[in-house]
């Protein structure tokens, strides 16, 4: 597996410098204008996004087809993807909570509690559109797996909505807001492990 | 045939449009095998049921003593598929390291021996190589982790003459130890008559013959001659014939009892080139 992360890291290395300096000026001169910790939600889900982007650009390349001839069973290639995902989205968190204190730092702002908060948000943002968009993206062809893409994050935002719209009706959610996060994040988590374990055997399955 | 490295048994795939049709061939241990055949006949698919890239209907395709692709040691397969194979926007150094961390038989020096041989750059990106180069680099790629069955799609096309004929000069230096096989699709029959011990001609996804190359250019021929010899022509002799401007063509399997029977017709040694031809665009009496 070894060799396949170092594939796709090279292939996301290739256009991230850019991406990443593109982000962190943007991104910091977001960040006085609104909440510094919006960065953390940034920065994760455009670092995490770069893996998904692999896939496509294996197809593209042929590699899907080439990887089945090396000595990796096809489970661990898809896992891989998982894997880089799962890495860049806490490689996204991290930058962008490293960023972000900056920025509240100077701004005389800094808060343990939204940083925890966002940093929750992040998770859901990556982890649950990550369950739906990578199977998608070995599954469908390059303008279908965008859609789902697309979807995916469609499908985050509705969930994010729809549980704050419902336990509102319930409880004072502005008082458990942090909670319910929280919770979501989780959730995400388990999602995301529940693709993870699945999708693998039956993509494997799937002509190329 | 000897020990086979290789060997399809019935293998069945249907798709609409298109069915691979209870192909069996074999590949021996120490042979080239050329699989041979029109754009759409089966070839490649023949190649994707053979590697598991995709999933076969029916039929049995047994790879170095396993009948299952996933209990193969792939270390002993090299694979070049037609076009390109890799990430475009890497470069030989980086898949250098890739593929170090992949194949535990992975040999660097001759991976810079062979990409130095054919004058690739190390650090120049795949999306700059030409058509060529890709194929110079998969070549590479395929004989550098020490295979002993190397399985190639439409490898020697986009290569120049020169080119051509050392990579084919490669293959017969690859199977110099009995061990190792070459199964090698091709449209370039020229090149299988140089190296191929055995070709397989595959035409609408069914298996056309799979004979031993010397046999196909020693006996079959064809007899050109006019309408008056062709109506003489046994049916059980003609394989397939064609009407050409002024005479006619008809393929035979033994053109030297042909030469005996017809000892006034002008009988031609068939090339591989013709002989798919023929099977292809002639008729069958």
């Amino acid at each position: 597996m070894k060799g396949l992360l170092l594939k796709d890291l090279y292939i996301i290395r290739s256009g991230l410098f850019i991406l990443l300096l593109t982000f962190i000026f943007i991104g910091t001169g977001m960040a006085f204008v609104i909440s510094p910790w919006v960065l953390i939600v940034i920065f994760t889900v455009t670092l995490s996004f770069q893996s998904a982007v692999t896939i496509q650009t294996d197809k593209s390349s042929q590699w899907d087809k080439f990887s089945v001839t090396l000595p990796v069973p096809r489970k661990q290639i898809v896992s891989s993807k998982y894997v880089m995902y799962f890495l860049l989205s806490l490689a996204g968190l991290v930058i962008g909570a490293a960023i972000s204190t900056i920025c509240a730092l100077l701004q005389n702002n800094f808060d343990a509690a939204p940083l925890l908060m966002y940093s929750n948000l992040a998770v859901i943002v990556s982890m649950l559109p990550g369950s739906i968009s990578i199977p998608c993206s070995f599954w469908f062809d390059e303008e279908k797996s965008m859609v789902g893409t697309i979807l995916s994050y469609m499908v985050t935002s509705g969930i994010i909505v729809g549980t704050v719209l419902i336990l509102n009706q319930y409880i004072k959610l502005q008082d458990h807001i942090s909670m319910v996060i929280g919770v979501l994040a989780v959730i995400s988590i388990i999602f995301y492990a529940i693709s993870w374990c699945l999708c693998p055997s039956k993509i494997c399955r799937k002509d190329i | 045939m000897e020990n086979a490295a290789l060997e399809l048994k019935n293998v069945s795939k249907q798709y609409k449009d298109f069915t691979l049709d209870n192909i069996s061939f074999q590949v021996p241990q120490g042979s080239i095998v050329g699989l041979i055949g029109e754009n759409g006949a089966g070839k490649s698919t023949a190649i994707h049921a053979i590697l598991g890239l995709i999933s076969k209907d029916s039929g049995t395709v047994t790879m170095l003593g396993k009948t299952d692709i996933d209990a193969v040691c792939k270390e002993n397969i090299g694979v070049v598929f037609d076009g390109n194979n890799y990430p475009v926007m890497l470069t030989p150094k980086q898949l250098g390291k890739v593929f170090e961390n992949i194949y535990r038989s992975w040999n660097k020096g001759m991976y810079k021996e062979l990409l130095n041989k054919f004058n690739l750059p190390l650090d120049k990106k795949i999306k700059n190589f030409s058509k060529g180069m890709k194929m110079k680099y998969a070549i590479s790629v395929a004989f550098s982790h020490g295979a002993k069955l190397l399985i190639l799609d439409e490898a020697t096309s986009g290569l120049d003459p020169i080119m051509r004929d050392e990579i084919l000069d490669m293959f017969l230096d690859f199977i110099q130890d009995e061990e190792n096989s070459v199964l090698v699709s091709s449209h370039i029959t020229s090149d299988l008559e140089k190296v191929a011990d055995y070709i397989v001609f595959i035409h609408n996804g069914k298996i056309v013959f799979s004979k031993p190359k010397d046999e196909l250019l020693e006996n079959y021929g064809i007899i050109k001659c006019g309408a008056r010899l062709f109506d003489g022509i046994g049916k059980e002799e003609i394989i397939a014939y064609r009407k050409q401007d002024y005479e006619w063509q008809i393929l035979v399997g033994d053109r030297q009892s042909a030469q005996k029977k017809y000892p006034e017709a002008l009988i031609v040694p068939a090339s591989i080139d013709e002989i798919m031809l023929m099977y292809v665009k002639g008729e069958m009496k």
